[in-house]
């Protein structure tokens, strides 16, 4: 018996001995290859910042519109849509420059997504803002910004 | 030592998980693939797939029909490698679908327990063509179990890569995250309740700062040790209801819901059917022995 067959025969046998298997085959793919179907590193909440943030809509006279009743939209998505596009031009968050831009791509997708224009709303300018959260002295503390704006035509 | 054996499970527990099991997977799919009509933020495969079919009104008929009849076939445990193998297919279109549209659902899960089902069943069709059908269910419900305990080892493991002991320390922080949260739901409704909801919460979560960090190391901890889970039926069953505890801990102090984690434990690993089964078992002996007494 050659020495590779020997090899494989010994990693064979202590392949056998490993337990749960399936979960640490599953557990190694999931680390190397992070989030594609059906695998992903499951960071929820792994780290958590001091600092929190999120998205709104605003009219030109910056009242918040609410967009789930608007334009069955949600915060959320609104979030996670800016934060994917941001990271297709930087890892470093937070450019001023690169907010506007994926704002204003946002908000090219939310205007043709639900064909926004000055026949289908009263608004007469869009705009998003971004606002940050941090606790001080136990009280919620919000910093806002307009990041980005554009006319309903 | 630790030693996880393959657990026995009658014809009975298998066929109540799966009858448990499609349904859920069938109504997640159908869900996902009514509630969207675009692809705003290709993720995963979208990004090298072509997802748009499931756009159109043809795509979404087709994927519905195909993932009911999968289901059918499920449950009535026929061609399963095919079945499981479809399954998988299906469901890696439509949550990669679902992943794009910008949310963070975390159904790798349930992707993954159909991944174990169909390698127990190809295992045994291609490697133990001697095996008898009741090795073959303990396989795929031993691979169902492991693919759960995966997903919690791999949120532990994420956690302490990512922020440490220093996770548990850093836990109060959770109230801007979870305030964040309730405002992403406020600037779509502009409901007042929310926003009293979410200082709230956050309140709640900055004046009890011992009372988070313990439920957080208990949280770890459970995830570490939920492996302990494959050593026997009891202890899966201990491990499946710290669990689901857990979740609803985490869902009472902070509002952060995981529902499809807690169905699939109930389903596998506290083995649910089985357990309502034995109580309505149990409480017919009870009348009938009141009656003859």
């Amino acid at each position: 018996m050659g020495i590779s067959s020997t090899l494989f025969f010994s990693i064979a046998k202590l392949w056998n001995l490993v337990p749960a298997k399936l979960t640490i085959v599953v557990v190694i793919i999931s680390f190397s290859v992070g989030k594609i179907q059906p695998f992903s590193t499951f960071p929820v909440y792994s780290h958590i910042p001091p600092v929190s943030e999120y998205y709104y809509m605003t009219d030109e006279k910056d009242l918040i519109i609410p967009i789930a009743l608007k334009f069955d939209y949600d915060g959320g998505s609104l979030h996670k849509m800016i934060e994917y596009r941001y990271v297709q031009y930087s890892k470093t968050y937070g450019d001023p420059e690169i907010l506007n831009k994926v704002g204003l791509e946002t908000l090219d997708y939310l205007f043709e997504t639900f064909a926004i224009t000055s026949e289908t709303v009263s608004y007469k300018q869009i705009k998003i803002w971004n606002a940050k959260v941090k606790m001080m002295n136990d009280q919620i503390v919000v910093v806002h910004k307009e990041i980005a704006k554009m006319q309903v035509l | 030592m630790f030693k996880p054996d393959i657990q026995k499970f009658s014809e009975k527990e298998w066929k109540t998980m799966r009858i448990l099991f499609g349904i859920f997977w069938v109504h997640g799919i159908v869900n996902i693939i009514t509630n969207f009509s675009s692809i705003p933020v290709p993720r995963g495969w979208a990004l090298i797939i072509d997802l748009s079919f499931l756009d159109t009104i043809p795509g979404k008929s087709i994927f519905i029909l195909v993932a009911l009849l999968s289901v059918i076939f499920y449950v009535k445990n026929a061609k399963m490698i095919y079945v499981t193998g479809l399954m998988f297919l299906i469901g890696i279109c439509v949550h990669t679908y679902q992943d794009s549209q910008a949310t963070d659902i975390y159904n790798e899960i349930i992707n993954l327990v159909v991944l174990g089902q169909f390698l127990a069943f190809s295992y045994c069709r291609y490697f133990k063509r001697s095996a008898g059908e009741d090795v073959v269910i303990n396989l795929v419900i031993h691979n169902s179990k492991q693919a759960i305990i995966a997903c919690y080892l791999i949120a532990a493991i994420s956690k302490l890569s990512d922020a440490g002991l220093s996770w548990i320390i850093d836990a109060p922080n959770l109230s801007v995250a979870i305030y964040k949260m309730y405002m992403h739901n406020y600037v779509g409704l502009l409901s007042p309740e929310l926003l009293s909801t979410a200082l709230a919460y956050s309140t709640f979560i900055a004046s009890h700062p011992l009372l988070i960090q313990v439920l957080f190391a208990i949280v770890l901890l459970a995830e570490l040790l939920g492996i302990v889970a494959l050593v026997n039926r009891q202890l899966s069953v201990v491990v499946g209801i710290v669990l689901i505890a857990l979740h609803f801990g985490i869902a009472y102090f902070t509002g952060i819901h995981f529902d499809h984690f807690v169905v699939l434990l109930l389903i596998f690993l506290v083995n649910i059917g089985y357990v309502v089964n034995l109580v309505l078992i149990f409480s017919k002996k009870v009348l009938s022995s009141d009656k003859s007494s």
